[in-house]
């Protein structure tokens, strides 16, 4: 690089670099100044650049002949600097840079005369209103949630009948076709199809999940319910701080312990992960949907929305005891949030993130859940020839366990079974009960009805897309007040063949306790995981105690209470 | 300027992201920008990327303080930074 030096010259200003770096700085711009090879580069300008050590004008000094004795003063210059200053040169000029930068900012950026009231903060004029900010957060989330319900239902509807119907169906004559062993046939069919199936169904329901709550997320609105909650978590005992990882939970509770790394406090940290397992994780959406149209028909959008904020009530109680008790907090520490302005999302990241949560949760079902469903299978089967899964090892491991959840009116061993493989995972309990009360039985077909052909599987798969479709933009648009185009749905058109299954062995009661306990004990083996990762063994162990503990008295007292109120 | 970030964060004890930063040193988080990366070039400061921590399977991670734009970016001191220039790109 060639400079013309005549062209170089500034007008009169130059950073003062300060004490420990100007006297070697001025000596070094003496003796370049004095050197004939440089004399095309502005002195000082090279002397700085040479203190801080630039590679390529090292490069280029060192060619000129009669340049040692400069190379020489530059290295004196950055050891006498790092001397005094106990830190590199190039970091000592660069604060010095930096901090004339900022003084002149400071001098001359007038930020008094700055709009004061934007968009966003006519927006957050509402949103974060001291009065009506929580109303708001609570309206928003049933807006969402009865979304998910309502529109997800016609294409969970459309989803399951493919599954259970055609795609069964055409597996069943491929094996057969190949000479496939009964035993296989059975183990792709009533364990894996059954398995997997049950939990692919809830796939259309989670996109949407993940679609709104992306949508919440990227406006910005996310970060103003930290804001409007703070009140109340600071009741709670916990930090407003907390209340993201909490939020983080509603997807999954592993990186939601991790993210409690923002929190200054240990206590609060703990605390927070201690409770945060009880926001109802995306794996338990899917038994809280199986349930709710299974029992509550139309209704199933209101309790799963009841299901979800008697999460968040829960975990305040358990952080409000807490925090008075084991974790104790000494300093109250200020909770100082930057908002971001809002902005519209942007479609194409919308629809990636929607996307990627998707894939994520398509690959667990294709990778962890299929494992547990195979073993499950061989679980069921064993010892082999066994003709009532009651008298397997895995029926009659549960049976043997299965009285304990009897006072909540599900002591079956199904249930028990299912609860037990959901503590791997709670995207489990459906496709275990799935390979349960699905797997073991002869599908949709009677087994006297017309076999359809391939072509119509075809059209039928078609034509049930278009009418799902059709029905969740109907549904969507009936959300608006005054605008009435939901298709009129029977309570069948929202059922699973799970949820027809599961009428016939749970009362609605039973339904109602299984669902808490599901909603309150441990979430997954991975969440225990990440609380020993992050606090040790015990802090895992009194996680998953006290939440089996208040859930079974909760199922308990759910179902005994209601079957004394005549509700059973 | 850099030093005060640098004890900003020896101060803190942890590492701090840029929001926390800009509150701390009561400059705006553009003009920090410039310098945090400074720093990382120098071998200073780490970046610490929360994104692949398990956070990419999460609903709502747009609206944790894990993944806001101002604490995606989270800097901790280097342990043992280099001992000396010259080293890293020049600043111009």
């Amino acid at each position: 690089m060639r400079t013309d030096a005549g062209a170089l010259s500034l007008p009169g200003f130059r950073i003062d670099y300060g004490l420990d770096v100007e006297p070697a700085v001025d000596q070094l711009t003496e003796l370049i100044a004095r050197t004939p090879g440089l004399a095309d580069l502005p002195a000082r300008w090279l002397a700085v650049k040479l203190l801080e050590g630039e590679p390529d004008l090292l490069e280029r000094v060192s060619s000129e002949a009669g340049s040692d004795a400069v190379l020489a003063l530059a290295a004196a210059g950055r050891a006498s600097i790092e001397a005094a200053r106990g830190d590199s040169a190039d970091i000592a000029i660069a604060d010095a840079r930096y901090g004339f930068v900022h003084g002149v900012a400071s001098e001359v950026v007038d930020r008094s005369g700055a709009a004061r009231y934007t968009t966003t903060d006519r927006i957050d004029r509402l949103l974060t209103n001291r009065w009506l900010g929580l109303p708001v957060f609570l309206v928003v989330m049933y807006v969402v949630f009865q979304l998910v319900v309502n529109v997800s239902s016609y294409f969970l509807d459309w989803v399951d009948a493919v599954i259970s119907g055609p795609f069964t169906r055409w597996v069943t004559s491929l094996l057969t076709l190949v000479s496939a062993p009964d035993w296989f046939i059975s183990l792709v069919v009533d364990g894996v199809i059954a398995g997997v199936g049950a939990v692919l169904v809830f796939v259309p329901g989670l996109i949407v999940l993940y679609l709104f709550l992306t949508l919440l997320e990227d406006s910005g609105y996310m970060a103003r319910v930290a804001f409007v909650m703070d009140r109340v978590m600071r009741f709670t005992g916990l930090h407003g701080k907390s209340f993201m990882p909490m939020i983080l939970g509603f997807g999954c509770a592993v990186p939601a312990i991790y993210s409690t790394r923002t929190l200054e406090s240990r206590n609060q940290r703990i605390l927070t992960s201690l409770v945060l397992p009880l926001m109802s994780c995306s794996a338990r959406l899917p038994v809280y949907v199986v349930f709710g149209l299974a029992f509550f028909g139309a209704a199933a959008g209101n309790v799963i929305t009841a299901l979800y904020v008697f999460g968040v009530v829960l975990a305040a109680l358990v952080a409000t005891v807490m925090s008075r008790t084991i974790l104790r907090e000494r300093e109250d520490s200020v909770f100082a949030l930057e908002l971001p302005p809002y902005r519209v999302p942007m479609m194409s990241a919308l629809l990636r993130h929607t996307w990627q949560k998707t894939r994520e949760f398509v690959v667990k079902a294709g990778t962890v859940i299929f494992t547990v469903v195979v073993i499950l299978w061989f679980a069921m089967s064993l010892p082999w020839g066994v003709a009532d899964q009651r008298d397997s090892y895995f029926g009659q491991a549960s049976a043997a366990v299965a009285p304990v959840f009897a006072p909540a009116g599900f002591g079956t061993w199904q249930a028990t079974g299912a609860l037990a493989t959901g503590f791997i995972a709670k995207e489990v309990v459906v496709s275990t009960m799935g390979q349960i009360y699905v797997g073991g039985e002869d599908g949709v077909d009677a087994a006297d009805a017309p076999i359809p052909t391939f072509g119509e599987d075809l059209r039928t798969i078609g034509a049930g897309l278009v009418g799902a479709v059709e029905g969740a933009v109907r549904t969507t648009l009936s959300l608006v007040p005054g605008v009435d185009l939901a298709p009129p749905t029977t309570a069948d058109a929202e059922e699973t063949q799970l949820s027809v299954a599961l009428q016939a062995v749970f009362t609605p009661l039973a339904a109602v306790a299984f669902v808490v306990f599901v909603l309150v004990y441990t979430p997954c083996v991975a969440t225990l995981a990440a609380l020993r990762d992050e606090f040790g063994w015990r802090w895992a162990a009194l996680s998953a105690t006290y939440q089996f503990a208040i859930a079974w008295l909760l199922a308990v007292l759910i179902f005994q209470v209601g079957t004394f109120l005549g509700y059973g | 300027m850099l030093s005060d970030i640098l004890q900003a964060i020896r101060v803190a004890g942890r590492p701090l992201c840029l929001d926390d930063l800009s509150r701390e040193l009561e400059v705006e988080p553009s003009a920090l920008e410039g310098m945090l990366d400074t720093l990382v070039a120098r071998g200073r400061l780490r970046t610490i990327d929360f994104s692949d921590d398990g956070c990419r399977a999460c609903p709502v991670r747009g609206g944790c303080f894990v993944m806001n734009d101002g604490v995606a970016r989270t800097y901790g001191l280097v342990p043992d930074p280099p001992a000396a220039s010259p080293a890293g790109p020049s600043l111009g």
